[in-house]
């Protein structure tokens, strides 16, 4: 196939509304407005996704800090690709971008996320990408089904590496 | 003055006042008493010269200037007002020597080698403009080293060598120009003049353009030699397709095509628009997308001999392009259903928003038109020609209060200013008021509609005045050739199309306010009402008469408030709603405005079809029948022209002239209608060309101002074909017509309006009322709102 040109974009407060449609079109699940706003505070940590100048695909992520062991985790709420662009590239790109900007962080030690049980495809995506499943939680969706989730997750560092960096990390 | 009318310096500070009130003919006048009281002061010289130059009296100019330069020959800027102000007045030879004289003085330095090459090109202009263009080339080319500006010179070069017939030279030369601008379309069409392969009065290539056989391959031969030696060259590419024909023509535009739909340009169809002059290209095109869509959808290729798939994008774009295709082509049921195939691929890309706005306004739905611009906008609040774009289509749905939101997010907005929130006139933003002007005319809302059309008067007359401090600028930059041609720009600086266009609206306004004066009587209504209905509608004026002037007390209360709180050098409007310009005499504005149009824009028809109504209420004949014959020559079967002549002389046949006055209406009217009598000439144009929908009810019209009845030429009013296309405009013309004839609700009226729902049922005009309102209580197409899922 000829080869079309991929490039990344930033999220702004002018063009959120592009990525409203694309979640909307792709995802079964809808976001609130409150979701965008928080996704406008730290813009950095979404990432656009452009072929041949079109937009067509998006990661959204966010820090949290777990409460018991205090080491800092990435999660990625959203990742979408416009059906017919799927399969070309765009998906891992959007995902690496953010592993590697993880792994840039070092008080980032893990990154995590939820799929539903049924969705195959994804699954696959996630584990040649390095992500295994942790756990099952039943009944994680409301309104889809089956409204099971796995929780996949990718370990950054292994306990040796496991410095402690004081980084400046707000979450 | 009055105590001492000999003291020049009185006499000077006079011409000052005067000019810092525009009136440059007083302080010219005043400049020269001044001077005729002191004969060698330099500054009344100076402020005279710069006068006389405004004024363009270029006698005195020069006399001036010549005085000055024997008073101050050490001043450069004397040397050029003189050598500008002979060329001027005509004496090229007299320009000549001063130029020469000039530079055998100056002294050669690098310092100054932009000036003086600047005044040694526009010496070679002013020999250009004597004639001889032969003497032109000679000092261009002996003066190549000396010129700085290179590009203009190798394009003069090449354009003198043109004129002489020069070819050889001038191909070389041409060739030279496109090595540098491999882009440039105007160096392309100057190379294909010089081989001699096109006519050499051709103005464009951007056309379908009919050449014999022996040239198109000659033609063809030569792109193809510049295509390969500049590869990036997308002109030399295109070229060829203004010329070629049939299987020729769509093999080439394929091999155009391709890589374009590739590469994905929007602009795609506005590229190749210029072709769709040529019926047979527009079928051809029309095949060769159709296949590429049908080979894209089976087998993911542009045409079966390629050899690569293509990406998901490519289809995107031939969509999009047929649907800009069968838009243009005014099957706008087809263009939607592209629009939507494109938006359930790629919802993302906001040029399908545009293109849905731009196929809503050719079908007459201003309103859906502009919700679809403001999609398109919402979706990159930072663009601001998505902004201008929707407030403009914002205006044109009439919505001008969200319109002046939109614009003000790239606009400086001061709260304070009672009439422009936002710098819009400040800026110049012409199209803004123009547009706005327009809205305001649709709504009926007179008064405001003439103040934003004079505010674009305004403008002209800022503009006017700009070039005053370039007289003594220019002349000491030396920079003479652009100074030479703003002059001239400025002359005529009235017949722009931004004036022109404001200008004809002005006086349209005031021929419908003369015609329609406000006290409208009972007997003027629709006689159809019955006596409950009139009483009704009458109660509903007096209330509307109280309600404005409540408001109007109401605002001359804010006006004297502001008019206290106003800063010292911000004017404060003192007719925000334009009341005054509605009281002036609307025969006298019209026939002021009429007159900027006849001495600015005399060569445009739209003049003369508003100047002959005008003249015939002032009863000028002489000068309604000139507005008559000129329109006749521009454009003789012009529908409006036809009526024009009709009323003419229906309305020079009621009245008694004066012996001279009919001896030449008499004559003209041998020469325009021959033998025939009004109605026979009437009857005849029908015939000929009653075609159109338009010509049908100019014909209805004149026959019915003859006194033909109405019902019997009904047939021929209420027919709806035209080859034209999309006669929207025209049927919604002529159902007002019909309206204002039978009544609002006569048979005749709601059966025409059935028809035309039919034939144009995107139009607003033509949808039902209660279709309207329904969608007005709907709210607009929200996004599935699923219940939310967030945690």
């Amino acid at each position: 196939m000829k080869k079309g040109e991929i490039a990344f974009g930033d999220l702004t407060d002018k063009n959120i509304k592009q990525l409203k449609i694309l979640n909307s079109v792709c995802l079964p699940v809808s976001y609130h407005e409150k979701f965008y706003a928080v996704l406008l505070q730290k813009p950095e940590l979404s990432k656009f996704a452009y072929f041949n100048d079109i937009f067509v695909g998006a990661i959204c992520s966010r820090l949290e800090k777990d409460k018991e062991t205090g080491e800092f985790k990435m999660y990625i709420m959203t990742i979408a690709v416009l059906a017919p662009y799927r399969r070309l590239g765009i998906g891992s790109k959007l995902l690496n971008h953010v592993i590697e900007l993880a792994k840039k962080t070092p008080d980032i030690k893990e990154i995590y996320l939820n799929v539903q049980i049924s969705n195959n495809v994804a699954i696959r995506f996630y584990q040649k990408h390095g992500f295994i499943i942790t756990k099952e939680q039943k009944d994680y969706y409301k309104k889809i089904d089956p409204p099971h989730a796995y929780f996949l997750t990718k370990r950054l560092v292994t306990e040796q590496q496991d410095t402690t960096v004081n980084n400046n990390i707000q979450v | 003055l009055r105590n001492d009318t000999k003291n020049h310096l009185c006499w000077h500070i006079l011409g000052i006042l005067y000019r810092a009130e525009r009136l440059y003919f007083d302080a010219a006048k005043c400049f020269e008493n001044a001077l005729s009281y002191q004969e060698d002061n330099i500054q009344i010289l100076r402020d005279l010269c710069m006068m006389h130059i405004q004024n363009r009296n270029y006698d005195g100019f020069t006399n001036i200037s010549r005085r000055l330069l024997r008073k101050k020959p050490e001043t450069r800027g004397n040397w050029s007002s003189f050598a500008v102000a002979a060329h001027l007045a005509g004496d090229h030879e007299l320009a000549l020597k001063i130029i020469d004289s000039y530079d055998d003085t100056v002294e050669k330095t690098d310092k100054e080698k932009y000036e003086r090459s600047e005044i040694l090109f526009y010496k070679v202009i002013v020999i250009e403009e004597q004639g001889d263009i032969k003497k032109a080339l000679d000092e261009l080319d002996k003066y190549k080293d000396v010129i700085v500006d290179k590009e203009e010179w190798k394009s003069k070069r090449a354009e003198y060598l043109l004129k002489l017939s020069r070819f050889d030279e001038a191909a070389q030369q041409y060739d030279i120009l496109i090595s540098g601008n491999p882009e440039n379309w105007s160096y392309f069409l100057g190379l294909l003049k010089a081989r001699q392969l096109v006519p050499s009065n051709l103005t464009t290539l951007r056309t379908s353009i009919d050449v014999p056989n022996p040239n198109i391959e000659k033609i063809i031969e030569l792109c193809e030699e510049l295509s390969s030696r500049f590869k990036t060259s997308k002109v030399a590419r295109q070229i060829p397709l203004s010329f070629v024909k049939g299987k020729t023509f769509a093999q080439r535009f394929q091999e155009f095509i391709f890589p374009n739909l590739t590469k994905g340009i929007p602009s795609l169809f506005v590229l190749v628009k210029y072709l769709y002059n040529s019926r047979e290209k527009v079928k051809i095109i029309e095949d060769i997308f159709l296949e590429i869509e049908k080979n894209l959808v089976t087998i993911q290729k542009l045409n079966p001999l390629e050899e690569l798939e293509e990406p998901p994008s490519t289809i995107l774009w031939t969509w999009h392009y047929l649907s800009e295709h069968f838009n243009f082509l005014c099957q706008f049921p087809t263009a939607l259903e592209y629009v939507k195939k494109c938006q359930d691929h790629t919802p993302t890309v906001l040029d399908f928003e545009l293109i849905k706005a731009k196929i809503y306004k050719s079908a007459g739905d201003m309103v859906t038109a502009a919700q679809c611009t403001e999609e398109a906008r919402s979706l990159d609040l930072a663009d601001r020609y998505l902004n201008t774009k929707s407030t403009r289509f914002l205006l044109r749905a009439d919505n001008v209060k969200l319109a002046e939101q939109t614009i003000s997010i790239f606009t400086k907005v001061e709260p304070e200013n009672n009439t422009y929130r936002n710098n819009i006139f400040d800026m110049q933003v012409v199209w803004y008021e123009f547009e706005e002007g327009m809205s305001w005319l649709r709504q009926e809302k007179y008064g405001l509609a003439l103040k934003r059309l004079t505010d674009i008067e305004k403008q002209f007359m800022d503009i006017h005045t700009d070039q005053l401090e370039f007289h003594s600028f220019c002349h000491r930059k030396m920079t003479l050739r652009q100074y030479v041609r703003m002059l001239r720009m400025e002359d005529n600086l009235f017949g722009h199309q931004f004036y022109f266009k404001a200008a004809c609206q002005i006086v349209k306004i005031y021929l419908h306010l003369y015609n329609h004066p406000k006290e409208q009587s009972l007997d003027s209504m629709d006689s159809s009402l019955s006596p409950d209905e009139r009483k009704k509608i009458e109660r509903q004026r007096k209330k509307q008469e109280q309600q404005d002037k409540r408001r109007k007390e109401e605002q001359q209360k804010e006006l004297q408030e502001q008019i206290k709180k106003a800063k010292p050098n911000k004017p404060i409007d003192i007719d925000p709603n334009g009341d005054k310009l509605l009281e002036a005499d609307p025969l006298a504005e019209a026939t002021k405005y009429l007159n900027q149009l006849f001495k600015y824009s005399d060569n445009k028809i739209e003049t003369h079809l508003l100047g002959y109504q005008v003249s015939l209420h002032r009863k000028k004949y002489l000068l309604a029948l000139r507005s008559v014959i000129k329109a006749q020559a521009f454009d003789p079967y012009n529908p409006d022209v036809h009526f024009a002549v009709v009323k003419f002389f229906h309305s020079a046949d009621s009245t008694t002239h004066h012996p001279t006055i009919q001896t030449v209406i008499d004559l003209e009217r041998e020469t325009i209608l021959g033998k025939n009598t009004l109605q026979s000439y009437n009857d005849n144009y029908l015939n000929t060309h009653g075609q159109t929908v338009a010509a049908r009810r100019t014909y209805y019209e004149a026959a019915v101002l003859l006194g033909a009845d109405k019902q019997k030429l009904l047939k021929f009013l209420l027919r709806l074909d035209d080859p034209s296309g999309h006669p929207l405009e025209e049927s919604i013309k002529v159902h007002k017509l019909l309206i204002s004839h039978f009544g609002s609700s006569s048979d005749i009226v709601n059966d025409y309006f059935k028809q035309c729902q039919k034939t144009f049922h995107l139009a607003r005009y033509y949808k039902d009322k209660e279709q309207l309102d329904k969608e007005e209580q709907q709210p607009n197409q929200q996004p599935n709102q699923q219940p939310n899922e967030e945690e």
